[in-house]
């Protein structure tokens, strides 16, 4: 059986488990017993195995690049003969979008798993709304990694961003939830704004939104380049660069960089699995994937690269500073994320496609067990995320133990875990394409390299904090049961976790010599506009991104030294029987760096009062318009005939022979209009 | 005999005297004799044109308006008496209680 | 048929035009409304004159019938029962107001002004053709008020007219007698009173 005729089966088998679960849950809810579980991890089984299978053709070089539905058909512009081609649903599986199949359709699948214990176990009401949920969620994210084109894409973002509104606001009866899911819904929308009008911009200037292929837009941009006739009257680099830059606010808003992150702290509000999957793998994946799908079109840009590189190191400091205070275990989780994702976006703008797509995997793989193992702590403690009283659950849950601290090891890049051979590598392709010749591409190292040394501090403060020391409060002391449906995620996902680096380890290849990199070159085995090395040329052509050719094994000891120095510090501060934070290191001299960074820089509070600013702006404005002219003539007009009505009446003065004067009057003018009129005079 | 173009102006003339009479008096009575006037300038006009054009039409025109005249002059004091019941006064600019 | 205008005729025709002319304006001029209303007789007279110099007897007879002997009586008879309640012998019956109401007045002399324009810019009209010598215009007018054939002088048919003027003027007794009755002064006699039209048969003076 051929793997590429099943394809569409991939999204639409969680599609039809959403619509089994949804009309079963409201006529026949006996039908399913965990409400709604079992079809969605049946669905999803299937998927996953169906992705596996993908991987065989693909890795020998097969791909598949096929319209699936044309909605909309080709049509030429009748005013510049231009052929506008068809608007159409259809596949494109390469390596990329393969890999992104497997490690969505596996975190989906390990969420639905432990959502059994974290929803079910304790006796959630209301499920089947979760579940319909989550396999809707599943369906648009699996379309959207295997989209062949820009607009197609754009439609399954936008899905996505409404799946992750129902899921954070799923307990809807508290005040937080939906507030925390209306502002995610809205963050992430006023960059897809800006998304949206890139997207049409690129239908517009090439006439097509295709992402592979001899006519797909990144080849067009190219020959437009060198052409080099003017777009619309600009450079055709500028006007590429400025569709990037477009497109890149709808990937800054849903990945939640900088100044568009202030959602995903706030998104914490909903369950912990759906945090697992939807805000630390999948969905916030989707921004740099898309990143990472046009990158061929991105290449031919420095500016649009520079920014990227910039923005990502930039974001990773920043978000690593403020997940250093922070209270809660889910909160310091999504601040990680945030970080993590500035490294990834690093890594594309610094020309290391590899380094990125590596991160990318590695990530979603160890988040999803921190966020899965926080899933477990949290139901431990009795549904109480704060970390101040949590403490010595090390010895109450060892497999929750073992496998958090795999993740948190593999998350400040400690050798031999996955992350960091990623980060590494990462770090490696923005210093060495640094010293290439681009000085922005060094600061941007310099700001991630800052934060290798935060984010070593903060997860060892995270793992330390949660589980070691003693007991500081009653559900610590007497921590809820876990069952075996948690379990099992947490021990796949930690496996992977320490193994999962082992796709790609140059600086083992540098040392030995042999083959090592194999992501690397299973990303050269796609189309061939498509793979790593064309991305590499056009890196140096258009971008003048320039290899310096120095060791890669050098700065991974000085991250790898960076890392464990920052666990240094945190075991100091906080591997006590009872530690505080307001200890030494935060008397006085610190406590105002403390203030703001516990308030987030104050930067919520700045976008809410920009929000009102222009809300209020806008609506006392409207107001205005509304009530002094639109219903200003309204009522002009009925005062008018009001007023016109009572001059009028006064002629009604009660006296006979008034009215027989106006009547004369009348008489007299009828008369001398009509001698008037003909001729008499 | 005199060309009929005199009895036109006559009969104008007695109606724009009954018009001013209608237009300036106070006295509810002298309004009635006022539209009295009119109408016999009217009535002049008719039997004027039925000289002139050999036609008895307007001869019995006018006895209709006759008659109407007095019928109406009739009602006309009925409605006079009901007034000065009401406002004890028939000075018409007194009676200005239909009003704004 | 008729002789063309000699001095006589347009002599009568002044002197009684004159009169006319005089006796209305001094209608609606004199201050006491029964003086206006002895001048208004002499302007009906003399109308009645003028009617008989267009060969209209009947009409004329009628007139002075019913005009002078009629309405100007029954005028008469309403100015000397509505009083004013200050002293009668006074002179304060309503005086002839120089001041808002000539403005009012201005009309119609505008308005005498207009039609004598109009009149006078028209193309003259024919020599009056007068009736035939001998003609009988009493029995004609009869004739002609029933539709009866046999009048000599044409004219059209007033039969409908005539009923409905009957009509009219019963209406306009009924109307008259009831505007005239006294109504009661409490409220439920006011509306039994108003509900039972032949009640001032029954019951008289109040």
């Amino acid at each position: 059986m051929d793997p590429f005729s099943t394809v569409a089966a991939i999204p639409l088998l969680p599609l039809s488990a959403f619509l089994i679960i949804l009309f079963a849950g409201q006529f026949a809810p006996n039908l399913l017993p965990k409400q709604g579980a079992i079809p969605g991890i049946v669905a999803l089984a299937i998927s996953l195995a169906m992705s596996l299978l993908l991987l065989l053709p693909v890795s020998s070089g097969k791909f598949l690049n096929e319209v699936f539905y044309i909605w909309n058909p080709s049509q030429i512009d009748p005013i510049t003969g231009v052929i506008i081609s068809n608007l159409h649903f259809g596949f494109l599986i390469d390596p990329l979008s393969c890999l992104m199949l497997v490690i969505v359709s596996l975190i989906s699948l390990l969420v639905f798993i432990h959502s059994i214990g974290y929803m079910n176990d304790q006796g959630e009401k209301g499920l089947f709304r979760y579940y319909a949920a989550l396999s809707l969620f599943s369906f648009s994210m699996l379309s959207f990694v295997i989209s062949d084109n820009l607009l197609m894409s754009f439609m399954f973002f936008e899905l996505v961003g409404f799946c992750s509104w129902i899921l954070i606001g799923f307990w809807f009866r508290e005040s937080a939830p939906p507030r925390a899911a209306t502002k995610a819904f809205l963050v992430t929308r006023f960059g897809d704004y800006f998304f949206l009008v890139g997207v049409v911009a690129v239908l517009v200037t090439f006439g097509t939104s295709n992402f592979a292929g001899k006519n797909s837009f990144p080849e067009l941009a190219k020959s437009a380049i060198i052409d080099g006739s003017p777009i619309y009257g600009v450079a055709p680099t500028l006007w590429i660069t400025i569709i990037g830059l477009l497109i890149l606010g709808g990937v800054i808003g849903k990945s939640a960089q900088f100044p568009l992150h202030t959602w995903l702290p706030d998104a914490m509000e909903g369950p912990t699995p759906v945090s697992a999957l939807i805000h630390a793998a999948t969905m916030v994946a989707a921004g740099v994937y898309l990143v990472a799908r046009i990158y061929g079109f991105y290449a031919l840009s420095p500016t649009a690269l520079s920014v990227i590189a910039l923005l990502g190191g930039f974001t990773a400091l920043f978000a690593a500073t403020l997940a250093v205070v922070k209270r809660e275990i889910k909160q310091v989780l999504a601040y990680s994320t945030i970080s993590q994702y500035g490294y990834i976006m690093l890594a594309l703008g610094a020309g290391g496609y590899t380094a990125g797509v590596f991160h990318l995997a590695t990530h979603a793989i160890f988040k999803a067990l921190l966020f899965l193992g926080a899933g477990a702590v949290i139901i431990a403690m009795h549904h109480d995320g704060d970390m101040w009283n949590m403490g010595g659950l090390r010895s109450k849950l060892p497999i929750t133990y073992w496998s958090f601290l795999f993740g948190s090891l593999a998350l400040a890049g400690i050798f031999p875990f996955a992350g960091f051979w990623s980060k590494d590598e990462v770090l490696f392709e923005a210093l060495n394409h640094g010293l290439g010749g681009s000085p922005i591409l060094l600061l941007s190292y310099a700001f991630g390299l800052i934060a290798v040394f935060l984010t070593g501090f903060y997860t060892f403060r995270m793992v330390s904090l949660t589980f070691h020391g003693s007991p500081r409060s009653n559900p610590a002391k007497n921590p809820h049961i876990i069952r075996w449906n948690i379990y099992i995620p947490l021990i796949i996902l930690g496996i992977l976790s320490l193994f999962a680096g082992a796709i790609n380890m140059a600086p083992l290849e540098e040392l030995f010599g042999s083959n090592f990199s194999y992501l690397h070159h299973w990303l050269n085995m796609a189309p061939s506009t498509l793979t790593a090395h064309h991305y590499h040329e056009l890196i140096e052509s258009f971008s003048g991104y320039h290899s310096a050719h120095i060791s890669s094994i050098l700065p991974a000891l000085i991250s790898l030294t960076l890392a464990i120095s920052g666990m240094a510090l945190a075991w100091k501060i906080y591997e006590s029987p009872n530690p505080t934070e307001s200890g030494a290191v935060y008397a006085n001299k610190l406590n105002k760096l403390y203030t703001v960074l516990m308030h987030d820089y104050y930067l919520n509070d700045y976008q809410l009062k920009i929000t009102k600013l222009t809300r209020d702006r806008i609506a006392s404005t409207a107001d205005i318009f509304d009530r002094m002219y639109v219903d200003g003539v309204v009522n002009r007009i009925s005062l008018t005939s009001l007023s016109i009505g009572k001059s009028m009446s006064k002629l009604q003065t009660g006296i006979v022979t008034n009215y027989a004067f106006l009547i004369s009057l009348g008489l007299l003018f009828m008369l001398l209009i009509l001698v008037l009129w003909s001729g008499w005079l | 005999m005199v060309p009929i173009s005199y009895y036109v102006f006559l009969s104008l003339a007695i109606f724009s005297i009954g018009l001013f009479g209608v237009l300036t008096r106070r006295n509810a009575l002298m309004f009635l004799i006022s539209i009295e006037l009119m109408l016999n300038a009217a009535n002049l006009n008719f039997v004027a044109f039925s000289f002139l054009h050999g036609n008895l039409t307007g001869q019995i025109f006018t006895l209709f308006i006759l008659a109407l005249a007095a019928a109406e002059v009739a009602v006309g004091i009925g409605i006079i008496i009901v007034l000065h019941r009401t406002f004890s006064d028939i000075d018409v600019t007194k009676a200005v209680t239909m009003r704004w | 048929m008729i002789p063309e205008t000699n001095i006589y005729d347009l002599l009568s025709f002044l002197f009684f035009a004159a009169v006319t002319l005089g006796s209305s304006l001094g209608v609606v001029m004199v201050k006491d409304v029964w003086h206006s209303a002895l001048l208004l007789g002499v302007a009906l007279l003399s109308i009645a004159i003028h009617y008989i110099i267009l060969s209209a007897e009947f009409i004329a007879a009628m007139q002075i019938l019913v005009y002078v002997g009629g309405i100007l009586i029954l005028i008469s008879f309403a100015i000397m029962l509505i009083r004013r309640n200050s002293d009668p012998t006074s002179n304060t019956s309503p005086t002839f107001p120089i001041g808002p109401n000539l403005l009012n007045g201005t009309t119609a002399v505008l308005f005498f002004i207009l039609c004598s324009f109009i009149i006078y810019s028209t193309s003259p009209l024919i020599s009056p053709i007068g009736f035939p010598e001998g003609a009988q215009i009493t029995t004609s007018i009869g004739y002609s008020l029933f539709d009866i054939p046999g009048s000599s002088i044409e004219s059209e048919g007033f039969i409908a007219a005539f009923e409905i003027v009957d009509i009219a003027l019963v209406a306009a007794l009924v109307a008259a007698v009831m505007l005239a009755r006294r109504t009661p002064t409490n409220i439920i006699s006011k509306v039994s009173f108003s509900f039972s039209i032949p009640n001032f048969l029954k019951r008289g003076e109040k």
